[in-house]
Protein backbone atom coordinates (compact mmCIF):
# COMPACT_ATOMS: atom_id res chain seq x y z
CA UNK A 1 0.00 0.00 0.00
CA UNK A 2 1.43 3.35 -1.01
CA UNK A 3 0.56 6.23 1.25
CA UNK A 4 2.62 8.69 -0.71
CA UNK A 5 4.11 11.57 1.21
CA UNK A 6 1.81 10.89 4.15
CA UNK A 7 3.37 7.56 4.93
CA UNK A 8 5.60 8.80 7.70
CA UNK A 9 7.24 11.85 9.16
CA UNK A 10 10.58 12.05 7.38
CA UNK A 11 12.61 13.98 9.92
CA UNK A 12 14.07 12.71 13.13
CA UNK A 13 12.41 14.71 15.98
CA UNK A 14 15.88 15.67 17.16
CA UNK A 15 16.25 17.82 14.04
CA UNK A 16 13.07 19.70 14.84
CA UNK A 17 14.11 20.17 18.45
CA UNK A 18 17.46 21.48 17.38
CA UNK A 19 15.78 24.07 15.15
CA UNK A 20 13.41 24.97 17.95
CA UNK A 21 16.30 25.68 20.32
CA UNK A 22 18.04 28.02 17.88
CA UNK A 23 16.42 31.39 17.33
CA UNK A 24 18.22 31.95 14.01
CA UNK A 25 17.32 28.52 12.66
CA UNK A 26 13.72 28.94 13.77
CA UNK A 27 13.62 32.31 12.09
CA UNK A 28 14.83 30.82 8.81
CA UNK A 29 12.00 28.32 8.75
CA UNK A 30 9.39 31.04 8.99
CA UNK A 31 6.68 31.73 11.52
CA UNK A 32 4.41 29.02 10.25
CA UNK A 33 7.03 26.32 10.40
CA UNK A 34 6.65 25.24 13.99
CA UNK A 35 2.91 25.57 13.67
CA UNK A 36 2.95 23.14 10.76
CA UNK A 37 4.87 20.66 12.81
CA UNK A 38 2.83 21.29 15.92
CA UNK A 39 5.93 22.28 17.84
CA UNK A 40 8.72 19.95 18.90
CA UNK A 41 6.78 18.34 21.72
CA UNK A 42 3.83 17.62 19.44
CA UNK A 43 6.19 16.36 16.77
CA UNK A 44 7.73 13.91 19.18
CA UNK A 45 4.28 12.66 20.05
CA UNK A 46 3.48 12.27 16.36
CA UNK A 47 6.68 10.36 15.73
CA UNK A 48 5.60 7.80 18.28
CA UNK A 49 2.08 7.34 16.92
CA UNK A 50 1.03 4.12 15.25
CA UNK A 51 1.21 4.40 11.49
CA UNK A 52 -2.52 4.61 10.80
CA UNK A 53 -2.98 7.34 13.40
CA UNK A 54 -0.12 9.32 11.96
CA UNK A 55 -1.49 9.04 8.45
CA UNK A 56 -4.87 10.25 9.63
CA UNK A 57 -3.22 13.15 11.43
CA UNK A 58 -1.32 14.09 8.29
CA UNK A 59 -4.56 14.02 6.32
CA UNK A 60 -6.23 16.31 8.86
CA UNK A 61 -3.29 18.70 8.61
CA UNK A 62 -3.84 18.71 4.85
CA UNK A 63 -7.37 19.96 5.42
CA UNK A 64 -9.42 16.78 5.15
CA UNK A 65 -12.55 17.04 7.28
CA UNK A 66 -14.52 13.82 6.90
CA UNK A 67 -13.73 10.21 7.62
CA UNK A 68 -14.48 9.17 4.05
CA UNK A 69 -12.07 11.77 2.69
CA UNK A 70 -9.39 10.56 5.09
CA UNK A 71 -9.81 7.07 3.69
CA UNK A 72 -9.66 8.32 0.10
CA UNK A 73 -6.58 10.55 0.39
CA UNK A 74 -4.60 8.13 2.53
CA UNK A 75 -5.54 4.80 1.02
CA UNK A 76 -6.36 3.42 4.45
CA UNK A 77 -9.16 0.91 4.74
CA UNK A 78 -12.35 2.06 6.54
CA UNK A 79 -11.37 0.00 9.57
CA UNK A 80 -7.87 1.49 9.67
CA UNK A 81 -9.30 4.97 9.25
CA UNK A 82 -11.73 4.47 12.11
CA UNK A 83 -9.02 3.07 14.34
CA UNK A 84 -6.67 5.89 13.39
CA UNK A 85 -9.18 8.64 14.10
CA UNK A 86 -10.29 6.97 17.33
CA UNK A 87 -6.69 6.75 18.45
CA UNK A 88 -6.11 10.43 17.67
CA UNK A 89 -9.23 11.40 19.57
CA UNK A 90 -8.22 9.31 22.55
CA UNK A 91 -4.88 11.12 22.65
CA UNK A 92 -6.53 14.50 22.29
CA UNK A 93 -4.90 15.16 18.93
CA UNK A 94 -8.12 15.35 16.91
CA UNK A 95 -11.77 15.97 17.54
CA UNK A 96 -14.11 13.55 15.84
CA UNK A 97 -17.82 14.33 15.83
CA UNK A 98 -20.69 12.46 14.34
CA UNK A 99 -22.91 14.95 12.54
CA UNK A 100 -26.48 14.19 11.40
CA UNK A 101 -26.72 13.69 7.66
CA UNK B 1 25.64 -19.09 40.11
CA UNK B 2 22.43 -17.67 38.72
CA UNK B 3 22.88 -14.53 40.77
CA UNK B 4 26.44 -14.16 39.55
CA UNK B 5 25.35 -14.36 35.91
CA UNK B 6 22.73 -11.71 36.52
CA UNK B 7 25.30 -9.31 37.85
CA UNK B 8 27.64 -9.95 34.95
CA UNK B 9 25.06 -8.84 32.43
CA UNK B 10 25.47 -5.30 31.11
CA UNK B 11 23.54 -2.80 33.13
CA UNK B 12 22.11 -0.99 30.08
CA UNK B 13 20.55 -2.91 27.24
CA UNK B 14 19.34 -1.05 24.15
CA UNK B 15 16.16 -2.70 22.98
CA UNK B 16 15.98 -1.10 19.57
CA UNK B 17 14.38 -3.04 16.75
CA UNK B 18 15.04 -3.09 13.04
CA UNK B 19 13.82 -0.09 11.06
CA UNK B 20 10.28 -0.78 9.89
CA UNK B 21 10.78 0.99 6.59
CA UNK B 22 14.21 -0.54 5.95
CA UNK B 23 17.60 1.05 5.55
CA UNK B 24 18.82 2.66 2.33
CA UNK B 25 21.84 4.38 0.88
CA UNK B 26 20.50 6.97 -1.51
CA UNK B 27 23.81 8.49 -2.59
CA UNK B 28 27.47 7.76 -1.97
CA UNK B 29 30.40 9.90 -3.10
CA UNK B 30 34.12 9.97 -2.54
CA UNK B 31 36.01 13.25 -2.86
CA UNK B 32 39.75 13.72 -2.69
CA UNK B 33 42.13 16.59 -1.99
CA UNK B 34 39.43 18.30 0.09
CA UNK B 35 41.63 19.55 2.92
CA UNK B 36 45.01 18.18 2.04
CA UNK B 37 46.59 16.66 -1.01
CA UNK B 38 45.74 12.98 -1.13
CA UNK B 39 43.02 12.92 1.55
CA UNK B 40 39.57 11.40 0.94
CA UNK B 41 36.03 12.17 2.08
CA UNK B 42 33.45 9.37 1.95
CA UNK B 43 29.99 10.92 1.93
CA UNK B 44 26.68 9.07 2.21
CA UNK B 45 23.05 10.15 2.17
CA UNK B 46 21.07 7.44 3.87
CA UNK B 47 17.65 6.63 5.23
CA UNK B 48 17.28 4.61 8.39
CA UNK B 49 13.52 4.45 8.13
CA UNK B 50 12.11 3.93 11.59
CA UNK B 51 8.39 4.14 12.10
CA UNK B 52 8.03 5.48 14.73
CA UNK B 53 11.39 6.99 15.58
CA UNK B 54 12.89 5.11 18.54
CA UNK B 55 13.94 6.70 21.80
CA UNK B 56 17.48 5.36 21.61
CA UNK B 57 20.07 7.80 20.38
CA UNK B 58 21.30 6.98 16.85
CA UNK B 59 24.89 7.57 17.93
CA UNK B 60 24.50 4.60 20.25
CA UNK B 61 22.84 2.26 17.79
CA UNK B 62 23.74 2.95 14.15
CA UNK B 63 26.92 3.72 12.27
CA UNK B 64 28.51 4.29 8.90
CA UNK B 65 31.30 1.84 8.16
CA UNK B 66 33.97 1.87 5.47
CA UNK B 67 35.50 -1.36 4.20
CA UNK B 68 38.24 -1.88 1.64
CA UNK B 69 37.58 -3.83 -1.52
CA UNK B 70 39.26 -6.75 0.26
CA UNK B 71 36.66 -6.57 3.03
CA UNK B 72 38.87 -5.05 5.73
CA UNK B 73 37.20 -2.56 8.06
CA UNK B 74 38.83 0.87 7.73
CA UNK B 75 36.72 3.20 9.86
CA UNK B 76 33.31 3.64 11.44
CA UNK B 77 31.38 6.69 12.52
CA UNK B 78 28.10 6.84 14.49
CA UNK B 79 25.06 8.33 12.81
CA UNK B 80 23.71 11.65 14.03
CA UNK B 81 20.07 11.07 13.15
CA UNK B 82 17.59 8.46 11.98
CA UNK B 83 15.41 8.92 8.90
CA UNK B 84 16.83 10.57 5.74
CA UNK B 85 20.12 12.23 6.61
CA UNK B 86 23.80 12.47 5.73
CA UNK B 87 27.08 11.28 7.22
CA UNK B 88 30.70 11.06 6.16
CA UNK B 89 34.10 9.59 6.98
CA UNK B 90 37.30 11.54 6.39
CA UNK B 91 40.59 9.80 5.70
CA UNK B 92 43.92 11.59 5.93
CA UNK B 93 46.42 11.17 3.06
CA UNK B 94 48.19 8.43 4.99
CA UNK B 95 44.89 6.59 5.59
CA UNK B 96 43.52 7.08 2.06
CA UNK B 97 42.41 4.01 0.08
CA UNK B 98 43.02 3.18 -3.56
CA UNK B 99 41.29 5.80 -5.71
CA UNK B 100 38.34 4.39 -7.68
CA UNK B 101 38.62 1.08 -5.86
CA UNK B 102 35.58 -1.13 -5.27
CA UNK B 103 35.47 -0.23 -1.59
CA UNK B 104 32.28 -0.56 0.39
CA UNK B 105 30.35 1.88 2.52
CA UNK B 106 27.74 0.50 4.88
CA UNK B 107 24.96 2.00 6.94
CA UNK B 108 24.47 -0.58 9.63
CA UNK B 109 23.34 -1.19 13.14
CA UNK B 110 26.11 -1.38 15.67
CA UNK B 111 27.11 -5.01 16.24
CA UNK B 112 26.94 -4.40 20.00
CA UNK B 113 23.24 -3.57 19.67
CA UNK B 114 22.21 -5.73 16.71
CA UNK B 115 23.54 -9.25 17.20
CA UNK B 116 22.40 -10.30 13.73
CA UNK B 117 23.11 -7.93 10.88
CA UNK B 118 21.21 -8.72 7.72
CA UNK B 119 21.60 -6.92 4.44
CA UNK B 120 18.48 -4.88 3.67
CA UNK B 121 17.06 -5.31 7.16
CA UNK B 122 19.45 -3.55 9.49
CA UNK B 123 22.37 -3.04 7.14
CA UNK B 124 22.80 -1.61 3.67
CA UNK B 125 25.95 -1.90 1.61
CA UNK B 126 27.02 0.19 -1.37
CA UNK B 127 30.02 -0.98 -3.37
CA UNK B 128 31.66 2.10 -4.79
CA UNK B 129 32.24 2.37 -8.51
CA UNK B 130 34.38 4.74 -10.54
CA UNK B 131 31.44 7.10 -11.04
CA UNK B 132 31.15 7.68 -7.31
CA UNK B 133 34.63 9.16 -7.13
CA UNK B 134 34.77 12.92 -7.62
CA UNK B 135 37.46 15.53 -7.56
CA UNK B 136 37.37 18.30 -4.97
CA UNK B 137 35.84 20.85 -7.34
CA UNK B 138 32.59 18.85 -7.42
CA UNK B 139 32.17 18.91 -3.64
CA UNK B 140 30.42 22.29 -3.42
CA UNK B 141 27.87 21.57 -6.13
CA UNK B 142 27.08 18.09 -4.84
CA UNK B 143 26.60 19.37 -1.29
CA UNK B 144 24.11 21.95 -2.53
CA UNK B 145 22.28 19.28 -4.52
CA UNK B 146 22.15 17.08 -1.43
CA UNK B 147 20.79 19.98 0.59
CA UNK B 148 18.01 20.49 -1.97
CA UNK B 149 17.06 16.82 -1.73
CA UNK B 150 17.00 16.97 2.06
CA UNK B 151 14.93 20.14 1.93
CA UNK B 152 12.28 18.23 0.04
CA UNK B 153 12.57 15.18 2.28
CA UNK B 154 12.34 17.12 5.50
CA UNK B 155 10.16 20.06 4.56
CA UNK B 156 12.76 22.30 6.16
CA UNK B 157 14.56 25.24 4.58
CA UNK B 158 18.28 24.54 4.33
CA UNK B 159 19.31 26.90 1.52
CA UNK B 160 19.08 30.62 0.95
CA UNK B 161 17.71 32.13 -2.23
CA UNK B 162 21.28 32.17 -3.56
CA UNK B 163 21.75 28.43 -2.95
CA UNK B 164 23.96 28.86 0.08
CA UNK B 165 23.54 26.81 3.24
CA UNK B 166 21.64 28.86 5.80
CA UNK B 167 22.32 28.42 9.50
CA UNK B 168 19.98 25.41 9.66
CA UNK B 169 21.68 23.75 6.71
CA UNK B 170 25.10 24.67 8.02
CA UNK B 171 24.35 23.02 11.35
CA UNK B 172 23.35 19.68 9.86
CA UNK B 173 25.99 19.61 7.14
CA UNK B 174 28.81 20.48 9.53
CA UNK B 175 27.57 17.79 11.87
CA UNK B 176 27.68 15.27 9.04
CA UNK B 177 30.89 16.55 7.45
CA UNK B 178 33.17 18.14 10.04
CA UNK B 179 35.52 20.58 8.37
CA UNK B 180 33.17 21.24 5.45
CA UNK B 181 33.52 24.95 6.19
CA UNK B 182 37.22 24.73 5.38
CA UNK B 183 36.70 22.42 2.40
CA UNK B 184 34.11 24.54 0.56
CA UNK B 185 33.57 27.80 2.44
CA UNK B 186 31.76 29.29 -0.56
CA UNK B 187 28.62 27.19 0.00
CA UNK B 188 27.92 28.78 3.38
CA UNK B 189 25.76 31.84 3.79
CA UNK B 190 28.17 33.39 6.25
CA UNK B 191 31.87 32.72 5.94
CA UNK B 192 33.88 33.20 9.07
CA UNK B 193 37.63 33.15 8.74
CA UNK B 194 40.69 34.42 10.49
CA UNK B 195 41.94 37.88 9.70
CA UNK B 196 45.10 37.80 7.68
CA UNK B 197 47.75 39.76 9.53
CA UNK B 198 50.69 41.34 7.73
CA UNK B 199 53.54 42.13 10.02
CA UNK B 200 55.70 45.10 9.13
CA UNK B 201 59.27 45.52 10.22
CA UNK B 202 60.01 49.12 11.12
CA UNK B 203 63.64 49.98 10.63
CA UNK B 204 65.65 52.41 12.69
CA UNK B 205 66.91 54.30 9.65
CA UNK B 206 65.74 57.74 10.75
CA UNK B 207 66.86 57.36 14.37
CA UNK B 208 70.23 56.09 13.14
CA UNK B 209 70.62 58.92 10.64
CA UNK B 210 70.23 61.44 13.48
CA UNK B 211 73.37 60.11 15.13
CA UNK B 212 75.44 61.93 12.54
CA UNK B 213 74.14 65.28 13.81
CA UNK B 214 76.26 65.05 16.92
CA UNK B 215 79.40 65.84 14.95
CA UNK B 216 82.87 64.49 15.51
CA UNK B 217 83.72 66.52 18.61
CA UNK B 218 80.64 65.64 20.64
CA UNK B 219 80.76 62.03 19.47
CA UNK B 220 84.44 61.82 20.41
CA UNK B 221 83.79 63.31 23.85
CA UNK B 222 80.98 60.88 24.58
CA UNK B 223 83.09 58.00 23.28
CA UNK B 224 86.02 58.94 25.50
CA UNK B 225 83.81 59.20 28.56
CA UNK B 226 82.18 55.84 27.80
CA UNK B 227 85.61 54.23 27.46
CA UNK B 228 86.59 55.75 30.78
CA UNK B 229 83.81 54.11 32.74
CA UNK B 230 83.34 51.16 30.36
CA UNK B 231 79.76 51.61 29.23
CA UNK B 232 78.41 51.72 25.67
CA UNK B 233 78.68 55.16 24.13
CA UNK B 234 74.94 55.23 23.41
CA UNK B 235 74.24 54.80 27.12
CA UNK B 236 76.80 57.45 27.93
CA UNK B 237 75.15 59.98 25.64
CA UNK B 238 71.74 59.09 27.00
CA UNK B 239 72.74 59.67 30.60
CA UNK B 240 74.70 62.82 29.79
CA UNK B 241 71.69 64.47 28.22
CA UNK B 242 69.49 63.27 31.05
CA UNK B 243 71.83 64.92 33.56
CA UNK B 244 71.85 68.14 31.51
CA UNK B 245 68.05 67.91 31.39
CA UNK B 246 67.80 67.63 35.20
CA UNK B 247 70.21 70.53 35.70
CA UNK B 248 68.24 72.70 33.31
CA UNK B 249 64.96 71.74 34.99
CA UNK B 250 66.48 72.67 38.35
CA UNK B 251 67.62 76.07 37.07
CA UNK B 252 64.25 76.93 35.57
CA UNK B 253 62.44 75.72 38.68
CA UNK B 254 64.68 77.86 40.89
CA UNK B 255 63.82 80.92 38.82
CA UNK B 256 60.17 80.36 37.98
CA UNK B 257 59.11 78.32 41.04
CA UNK B 258 56.79 76.25 38.86
CA UNK B 259 57.61 72.58 38.11
CA UNK B 260 55.39 72.61 35.02
CA UNK B 261 57.41 75.38 33.33
CA UNK B 262 60.60 73.67 34.49
CA UNK B 263 59.71 70.44 32.69
CA UNK B 264 58.53 72.25 29.61
CA UNK B 265 61.83 74.10 29.46
CA UNK B 266 63.78 70.92 30.10
CA UNK B 267 62.00 69.17 27.32
CA UNK B 268 63.91 71.27 24.80
CA UNK B 269 67.11 69.69 26.14
CA UNK B 270 65.70 66.25 25.54
CA UNK B 271 64.56 67.23 22.06
CA UNK B 272 68.03 68.50 21.32
CA UNK B 273 69.50 65.25 22.63
CA UNK B 274 67.19 63.27 20.38
CA UNK B 275 68.22 65.34 17.40
CA UNK B 276 71.95 65.07 18.13
CA UNK B 277 72.21 61.49 19.34
CA UNK B 278 69.29 59.73 17.63
CA UNK B 279 68.89 56.10 18.69
CA UNK B 280 67.40 55.47 22.13
CA UNK B 281 67.44 59.16 22.99
CA UNK B 282 65.23 59.86 20.03
CA UNK B 283 62.89 57.01 21.10
CA UNK B 284 62.68 58.52 24.60
CA UNK B 285 61.73 61.89 23.18
CA UNK B 286 59.01 60.37 21.03
CA UNK B 287 57.58 58.39 23.98
CA UNK B 288 57.70 61.42 26.27
CA UNK B 289 56.01 63.53 23.61
CA UNK B 290 53.20 61.00 23.40
CA UNK B 291 52.84 60.83 27.19
CA UNK B 292 52.86 64.59 27.54
CA UNK B 293 50.34 64.88 24.73
CA UNK B 294 47.98 62.46 26.48
CA UNK B 295 48.37 64.17 29.86
CA UNK B 296 47.83 67.56 28.25
CA UNK B 297 44.66 66.28 26.65
CA UNK B 298 43.39 64.73 29.88
CA UNK B 299 44.16 67.48 32.36
CA UNK B 300 44.08 70.63 30.28
CA UNK B 301 41.66 70.18 27.42
CA UNK B 302 39.20 67.83 29.11
CA UNK B 303 39.18 69.73 32.41
CA UNK B 304 38.32 72.95 30.62
CA UNK B 305 35.96 71.87 27.89
CA UNK B 306 34.53 68.46 28.82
Amino acid sequence: MDYGSMKRIPVDPRVIERIQRSASMRGEQGNQFMGDWGGPSRYRVLAKLPLEERICYAAILEGVTTEDQVGIVTGLSPEETSRGLAGLQAKGLARVEKVPV
Amino acid sequence: MAILVTFLLPSVLLAIGNPEGGVFIADAYVFRNVLDTGDQLYFVRYDVSYDPVPDEEPKDTWQMALYTSAGDLVATRPLNYYQPNIISIYLTPSQALTWEGAHQVKIMGMPSVFPNLTEGVNMRTRTLSAGDYKEQEFLAGIMITQAKILETDWGITLLTANDKLNSTGKTFFLLAVPGLGSMVPEIFEVIVGGVEVTYKDYDQAYATSLEANAGTKLTGAISDLSNLIRVPSSWMGFWLFLIVFLIFVGIVFAGAGNPGWAFIGGFSILAMGGFLLGGSMFSLVIVLTAVVGILFGLYFILSRYA
